[in-house]
């Protein structure tokens, strides 16, 4: 009889209660390493990162910081899960990163971003050290740094190559990876080892990495893909390509048909 | 099945009952002016649950655990706030949550009091277009600087006088080197201009006191400046002018790896007096030139080798009346500047290394004085920087520095009497000195607000050693605002002159002044307001008496500086800033009592009390912009001469008595300066700038000292020879394309 009501009340009460993750709080990296590839099933903290990843995504479309203001706190809240602690961290890395390029007319808020979006990767790092995209983002983030701090360039230009070549090494074809390490390319001095045209070699890569790599769950970082296909435009503009920047520019609308910073500011440069 | 019947009753109720044994967890979130605080982060530590703030600051959440957990409340920018509770089933929790804005770090405390930054740093005051554009700077970088607080307008020179300190208690550095000549045309008041072209610098970091324990053997202040660094595109520059025209370029050899910059500039100012009508003053119209050429290595991504080699020479000659000669002043002056300085990292550690030599050679003619002194300095400096921790950083460094100092020529035995005839001194003298300096220092992160810097430097030279501790302090009141304070020992040792064997006292001390500073700071947007007060002790000052010089002065400097900044050149149409000094200072000095001398206490040579200067740029329309440049100052403390007793006994010459030590001021300083500009951008990366500039436009006769008969029974004023005057010229500046710039 008792346990007739236990089987019961489980069934009444399943879809309600919170679905813990199986990994515990003492997990190891390999662990979650595993928990991130196999597991399918949505719990709360995917729910979370999923609703996160939606407002980012509307924020990023819209150049709305709000969404952003939005999607924080829910993000914050899914560092509190052991099992997807590492990827919350993440995804607030890559929220502070992306904020940041919203609001390019504050410097101060702009640098308290950076700083934000660092130490949440740091954090990343910190619980899954096998985390590619987090060294990847982490060592573009340590590149821009440079601006806020150009006495300190000769530290962070360092460490910056240092995460990008932990993340090849960590995944080899990560197109995230391949699409920061070329933009750091892009932006770095030529002292420094900057080159225009491999920097569109690796956007290059990156694109055609992103199209052999579908993202299969949804709560993995999957953003990127439009955007390499922005930067083929860009570089080519420098080069004064303008037929190939155009192309490469439908491409991303093709991808992201609400991409507005290609919509409304790359392809009408590029047709002017 | 009535047993059933029960079981599935209380399986439907319990998801309500078990809801109404939840806590409610609910609350405000606010920011410290009481202010909501939307979109904070309020959640169950360590555990999923929680809830985002609405607009109106509301939170609420319920959680099904139950005994002590912490509630935590988080906003980016704000220090996150935990409160820890006791869950009951079915209590209510409400929570007031006051979010503080978050702790600094120490990348941010990078400006200390009084220290003013120029470049294209973050920190930096004014950003090198704005130093070029102030009307009244004629281009030069020191005239720039004094438009900044602490500095005093003695005269219409380029000199640096820092709270009330001498022009030669100012250290100037190019790259860590010494330049022991900064100024064209030296002058005892420093000179006309600087000698490093604006263009050639990248940046600059000057303290009117209270500064790093990196900086030694100065006792006022401190102007290092920053050398361009390897050129990232081809670019040429051409300027032609009125009095000046100069050339320079920057060439990536092989781009990112090697890469030279040259600037050659000559001066004539011979049409500019003619056009002004100012011609007849000279017998040779100010004339130079200068050079520089820096070839840029990087042998690795960290690693860099950049030599530098500057050369600059300059003459003039002018018409004087001194009190027993009536004639030609002749001067002319060389100097060299060859550093080689290394950059790198190397494992945490950022290394900075460089090996100078600056050499100095003039000749000064005037009457029986005919005067050819000569300065040659080599230098070695090693610095080395660490983050140790996000609070900690550390850094130290050493310097070497061997000077060798000649003086050959004939010297009036009184200073006051140089008509042919009077006693004169000859000197064929050499001497050398070398003097070696260590640091240690820290940045020290101290809680959520406050950055301590504390260091000691240590100095030796001769037989003299000083020890200089040093602290200064940052505290963050919050993002606009930061309190700022420093305390410390400076020592400045005697210059060779002083310490010759044959005219010297080759056991003088070190010169002694702490500085005591503190201040407020705060930033907002396009506005920058500071005020800083400000007290310095002197002891051990050199005095020149009957027995030669001795460390017999005493004195002190107080005083207070106001700085207010609003706009960026050419970001806003218009910008500006207003700097006020008040001054206070007094010094032992010596008063000439004819063949005696006495030593009082009395106002500083150079006690300005007050001094007040704005600077205003506007853009009228299209690309024409206009800027004017006011400055006014008290006139500075003079000793007026009231009797004399012959010299000889055939009263060929007589030795002034002076009265009161500073009991008299110059008239106050005034001047006007307005300068108009087109800037005209052609084919995307190349531009033309057209300038016109109108100095001293109100055409003031500044009064810059008095000049006496040669019995001393009349004096005249000495005016200054800067009347209003006309410049203007073209700069061209060709470019090759930058990278597209990028919008996201």
């Amino acid at each position: 009889m008792y346990r007739t009501c236990l089987v019961l009340l489980c069934l009444l009460l399943g879809s309600a209660s919170v679905a813990h993750s199986q990994v515990t709080a003492d997990a190891t990296p390999t662990d979650i390493q595993a928990q991130r590839t196999a597991d399918t099933t949505v719990s709360a903290a995917d729910a979370l990162i999923l609703e996160a990843k939606t407002l980012m995504q509307l924020a990023s479309t819209t150049g709305n910081p709000d969404r952003m203001a939005q999607a924080r706190p829910i993000l914050e809240r899914a560092t509190g899960d052991a099992a997807r602690g590492a990827l919350a961290h993440y995804y607030l890395g890559h929220l502070h990163a992306s904020w940041m390029n919203l609001i390019q007319d504050d410097k101060d808020a702009q640098k308290q971003h950076l700083d934000q979006a660092i130490e949440h990767l740091e954090q990343a790092i910190d619980v899954d050290d096998q985390m590619a995209d987090a060294y990847a983002l982490l060592g573009g983030l340590y590149g821009q740094k440079v601006a806020f701090a150009p006495m300190r360039a000769m530290f962070l230009g360092p460490k910056a190559d240092r995460m990008l070549d932990q993340a090849f090494q960590l995944e080899p074809n990560n197109p995230r990876t391949a699409l920061i390490a070329a933009r750091s390319t892009y932006y770095k001095p030529r002292m420094f080892g900057g080159d225009k045209e491999a920097a569109l070699e690796g956007f290059e890569r990156a694109a055609s990495l992103f199209e052999e790599s579908m993202p299969t769950d949804p709560v993995q970082p999957s953003w990127g893909h439009d955007e390499s296909y922005a930067w083929i435009g860009i570089a080519h503009m420098d080069a004064e390509r303008m037929d190939e920047a155009q192309a490469a520019f439908e491409r991303a609308l093709e991808i992201n048909p609400d991409y507005g910073w290609v919509r409304h500011v790359l392809m009408p440069a590029a047709t002017q | 099945m009535k047993t059933l019947l029960h079981v599935l009753l209380i399986g439907a109720l319990l998801p309500t009952l078990a809801f109404g044994q939840d806590t409610v967890i609910q609350g405000t979130v606010l920011d410290d002016q009481g202010d909501a605080l939307p979109y904070a982060n309020v959640q169950l530590a360590e555990t999923i649950e929680g809830a985002s703030t609405d607009l109106t600051g509301r939170f609420s959440f319920t959680t099904a655990r139950t005994g002590s957990h912490v509630v935590r409340a988080s906003m980016i920018g704000l220090e996150a706030q935990n409160r820890r509770v006791t869950l009951v089933p079915g209590d209510t929790l409400t929570l007031r949550f006051i979010l503080r804005e978050t702790l600094v770090t120490l990348d941010e405390a990078v400006v200390t009091a009084s220290a003013y930054v120029t470049g294209e740093t973050a920190e930096a005051t004014l950003a090198p277009l704005e130093v070029v554009t102030t009307a009244g700077a004629a281009a030069d970088l020191f005239l720039a600087i004094k438009t900044l607080p602490g500095t005093a307008m003695v005269d219409e020179g380029a000199g640096l006088f820092v709270r009330g300190g001498d022009v030669d208690e100012v250290v100037l550095l190019l790259d860590r080197a010494t330049v022991a000549h900064p100024y064209k045309y030296e002058s005892p008041t420093g000179g006309v201009f600087g000698t490093i072209p604006p263009f050639m610098v990248k940046g600059t970091y000057f303290s009117a006191g209270g500064f790093s324990a990196r900086y030694g053997n100065a006792l006022s202040g401190v102007l290092a400046m920053e050398s361009q660094g390897m050129p990232n595109q081809r670019a040429l520059n051409l300027n032609v002018g009125l009095a000046a025209a100069s050339l320079g370029a920057d060439v990536p050899l092989v781009p990112g790896r090697l890469g030279l910059r040259f600037t050659g500039n000559r001066s004539f100012t011979d049409a500019l007096f003619r056009l002004n009508g100012q011609r007849d003053q000279f017998s040779i119209t100010p004339r130079g030139a200068d050079g520089n050429l820096s070839l840029h290595y990087s042998y690795r991504p960290t690693g860099q080798l950049k030599l530098f080699q500057f050369v600059s020479t300059d003459r003039l000659g002018v018409f004087v009346d001194e009190p027993s000669f009536e004639g030609t002043y002749r001067g002319s002056s060389t100097s060299t500047l060859t550093n080689l300085v290394w950059t790198d990292v190397l494992g945490d550690w950022f290394v900075q290394g460089s090996a100078s030599t600056t050499r100095y050679q003039a000749r000064q003619q005037l009457g029986i004085l005919d005067f050819e002194p000569s300065d040659a300095r080599y230098k070695v400096r090693f610095d080395a920087e660490r983050p140790v921790t996000d609070r900690l950083s550390l850094r130290f460094g050493t310097e070497v520095e061997h000077a060798v100092n000649a003086f050959v020529g004939t010297f009036p035995e009184d200073a006051e009497i140089l008509a042919p005839g009077a006693e004169t001194l000859s000197f064929d003298e050499r001497y050398t000195l070398t003097r070696t300096g260590g640091y240690v220092e820290a940045d020290v992160l101290l809680g959520r607000r406050l950055v301590a810097t504390p260091g000691v430097r240590t100095d030796h030279q001769g037989d003299h050693a000083t020890v200089d501790p040093r602290l200064a302090l940052t505290y963050t009141l919050g993002p606009s605002t930061r309190l700022q304070a420093a305390w410390g020992r400076y020592h400045q040792f005697a210059s060779p002159v002083e310490l010759s064997p044959s005219g010297g006292t080759p056991s003088l001390r070190p010169e002694t002044a702490h500085h005591l500073v503190a201040g407020v700071h705060h930033q907002r947007d396009l506005l920058e307001l500071r005020a800083e007060a400000y007290r310095k002790p002197y002891r051990a000052l050199i005095l020149s008496d009957d027995e030669g010089y001795v460390n017999a002065g005493t004195g002190r400097a107080q005083g207070l500086d106001v700085f207010a900044k609003y706009g960026a050149f050419l970001r806003t149409r218009v910008n500006g800033w207003i700097s006020y000094s008040y001054l206070e200072s007094e010094r032992t000095q010596v008063r000439r009592l004819g063949r005696t001398t006495d030593q009082v206490q009395a106002s500083a040579p150079f006690d300005i009390t007050h001094s007040l200067t704005v600077v205003g740029k506007v853009r009228l329309f299209g690309f024409v912009s206009a800027g004017l440049t006011a400055r006014l100052a008290s006139g500075r403390p003079i000793t007026p001469i009231v009797d004399a007793v012959p010299g000889d006994d055939q009263a060929s010459y007589y030795l002034p008595v002076e009265g009161q030590v500073a009991s008299e001021r110059l008239p106050t300083f005034r001047r006007l300066d307005a300068n108009l500009s087109y800037y005209l951008p052609f084919r995307g990366t190349h531009s033309a700038t057209v300038y016109l500039a109108v100095r001293n436009v109100l055409d003031e006769a500044n009064v810059l000292g008095y000049d006496y008969s040669a019995d001393y029974q009349t004096r005249t004023p000495r005016v200054s020879t800067y009347g209003r005057s006309i410049y203007m010229g073209i700069t061209l500046s060709l470019r090759q394309p930058p990278p597209a710039p990028v919008i996201r």
